[in-house]
């Protein structure tokens, strides 16, 4: 044996012994006394690898003790999140793209005329259902931003992530995405109507249903828990390059977008199904990740969001000064005309991307990921 | 899934903490097992073993029972420990251990180097991060190359071959063949 073969018998080796081997290379170790006897020494080294190492019992007490009160914080926090928010039809502010009256008036009647006439074309349904139906058509006329169920609703790929700690072991966004701009709309809807016809909506939707009306859908996702998918299944591609960050406004929300590209290197044939990697979203959490300089927030920036991307920011190249940027912010703000909140990009520390979204007050957040560009999205809800 | 565990998951995701301690407790020594191997140091180790067990609490009620829970907790676990040693981008270094680093006497029988845990874990330690990861997942977790290639991201044949040149380079590092600056150096020459 010469050493030029010597790392393909190690790997023919070390291959027969995971069991990751042709018959043909299987047939050809077991034929070698030789080859053999390495599989010994590999199989001795394997074994000891996956021995267990065991800490120490302190250690394992403390880590242990401080996991089981870290979960009763969490759960106290939850609690306290659940009660806190408040419902859509009261948080959410439409300052923008106001309906005519005219249009207002019009939406109701439509709305009045669903309730009361479709559950007579469906008498064999049952109410609930009749009037979801109904519901969901009046609505649906009205929605400001019916691209983004339509988008989750066909495209799985493009589930939106809403919840703390969410591994990918769930499939409950898309719907709950769904159940979200319905309430939105319905809220928009009823922020313009009076409160007495609102009331009397409630009221005839009350008894047509027995109960069950759209408002009783639950809580949107909309939470001020930190969200994080560090250490959870994979949703996506670590490597991928920042090529923008700006705020979108909406109708009940405001939108930071990170977009990011695939690396030219990177080796694909499907970029629709090619999503940001890990990220974490945290409500007035630590920003500074380096000592270069002491980053100040302005005075109006009360409360800001700490986002961590796991994206590239730079690539390395030869020429001077050795590294180049893959976005070039236009300021230090990251900023949009009608939106409140103010950004700033912290840069790329190994890989790991930092944003701050500042804001004036504490205000509730829901992220997701889009594909096709890759980016990574942080609805940010208004507050009255 | 154990019937009994499948209790202590609903129970737990319930809020139960007597419940979510029995499930931590069991799945402990794997855990920090797996974190002191892909780090490569104690104090990292213990860090990690942190993150994850709050990692699991944190995900315990997305856990919906559609993999095992071991899985999913070890899956947990890699991700996080990896993610950590990216964000703080301390991955042990291999020449700052090498004073403290006797090589065997050339010619040592392995069957008696490698009894000692102690220089196993040693020289897995000296590894380099992109060698000992594989090696680890491989022989701790069990994972097949496929599965230890989609989740670091690698193409399955650059997985099989870290493995073999890890597991050559144990076996020389407890025979005192070479050093573990040898290995760096060819590796960088590559």
């Amino acid at each position: 044996m010469n050493n030029s073969e010597i790392p393909n018998e190690a790997e023919l080796i070390s291959a027969y012994l995971d069991g990751e081997v042709t018959q043909e290379e299987r047939a050809l170790v077991e034929s070698n006394p030789n080859l053999l006897r390495q599989v010994e020494e590999f199989k001795l080294l394997s074994n000891h690898v996956g021995q267990t190492a065991l800490n120490n019992a302190d250690e394992k007490e403390n880590h242990i003790s401080f996991a089981i009160k870290e979960s009763k914080n969490l759960q106290a926090k939850n609690s306290k999140t659940s009660e806190n928010i408040l419902p859509l039809h009261k948080t959410i502010r439409s300052s923008r793209r106001r309906p005519s009256r005219t249009m207002l008036l019009s939406s109701v009647a439509a709305a009045l005329l669903a309730f009361f006439t479709i559950p007579l074309f469906k008498s064999d349904t049952e109410n609930g259902d009749s009037f979801l139906t109904a519901a969901d058509i009046s609505i649906d006329s009205e929605r400001s931003e019916p691209q983004l169920i339509e988008e989750s609703e066909v495209n799985p790929e493009k589930a939106e992530i809403f919840s703390s700690g969410d591994t990918g072991d769930t499939d409950t966004s898309v719907g709950t995405q769904g159940e979200t701009a319905n309430v939105d709309s319905d809220a928009k809807q009823r922020e313009e109507v009076e409160p007495s016809e609102v009331e009397e909506i409630e009221e005839k939707t009350s008894s047509l249903q027995n109960e069950q009306s759209l408002m009783s859908i639950p809580s949107p996702p909309f939470s001020t828990e930190i969200i994080t998918t560090y250490g959870m299944e994979s949703t996506g591609v670590n490597s991928l390059l920042l090529a923008d960050a700006r705020i979108e406004t909406g109708e009940g929300f405001d939108r930071f977008i990170i977009e990011l590209s695939i690396p030219e290197d990177m080796n694909t044939s499907s970029p629709d199904q090619i999503l940001p990697g890990s990220y974490a979203v945290q409500l007035n959490g630590d920003f500074e990740i380096s000592n270069e300089g002491n980053f100040v927030l302005p005075e109006e920036v009360t409360n800001y969001l700490v986002v961590n991307l796991a994206a590239h920011g730079i690539i390395w190249i030869d020429e001077d000064p050795g590294y180049e940027l893959t976005w070039n912010p236009t300021g230090e703000i990251i900023e949009e005309e009608n939106s409140d909140l103010l950004a700033f990009y912290r840069g790329d520390f190994e890989g790991n991307l930092t944003f701050i979204i500042g804001m004036d007050s504490v205000r509730p957040f829901r992220t997701s990921l889009e594909s096709n560009p890759p980016r990574l999205i942080i609805e940010i809800q208004h507050i009255e | 899934m154990d019937h009994n565990e499948s209790k202590l998951i609903a129970a737990a995701q319930n809020g139960d903490s007597a419940a979510l301690e029995k499930l931590l407790r069991s799945h402990y020594d794997m855990i920090f097992s797996l974190c002191r191997k892909l780090t490569g140091n104690e104090a990292d180790a213990n860090d990690a073993t942190q993150e994850v067990l709050l990692s699991i609490v944190k995900g315990l009620p997305s856990f919906r029972g559609t993999s095992k829970f071991s899985t999913w907790v070890y899956r947990i676990a890699t991700n996080t420990t990896l993610d950590e040693l990216r964000k703080r981008s301390r991955r042990p270094l291999l020449g700052l251990e090498e004073s403290n680093y006797v090589p065997k006497q050339k010619g040592s029988d392995l069957e008696d180097s490698v009894v000692s845990s102690i220089d196993l874990q040693a020289a897995l330690d000296r590894l380099p991060e992109d060698f000992r990861t594989p090696i680890v997942l491989r022989d701790q977790l069990g994972m097949n190359y496929e599965e230890i290639a989609n989740l670091l991201q690698l193409p399955s044949g650059t997985v099989k071959s870290r493995i073999a040149r890890a597991r050559s380079r144990l076996k020389d590092d407890l025979l005192g063949n070479k050093n573990a600056s040898d290995f760096v150096k060819e590796v960088e020459n590559e």
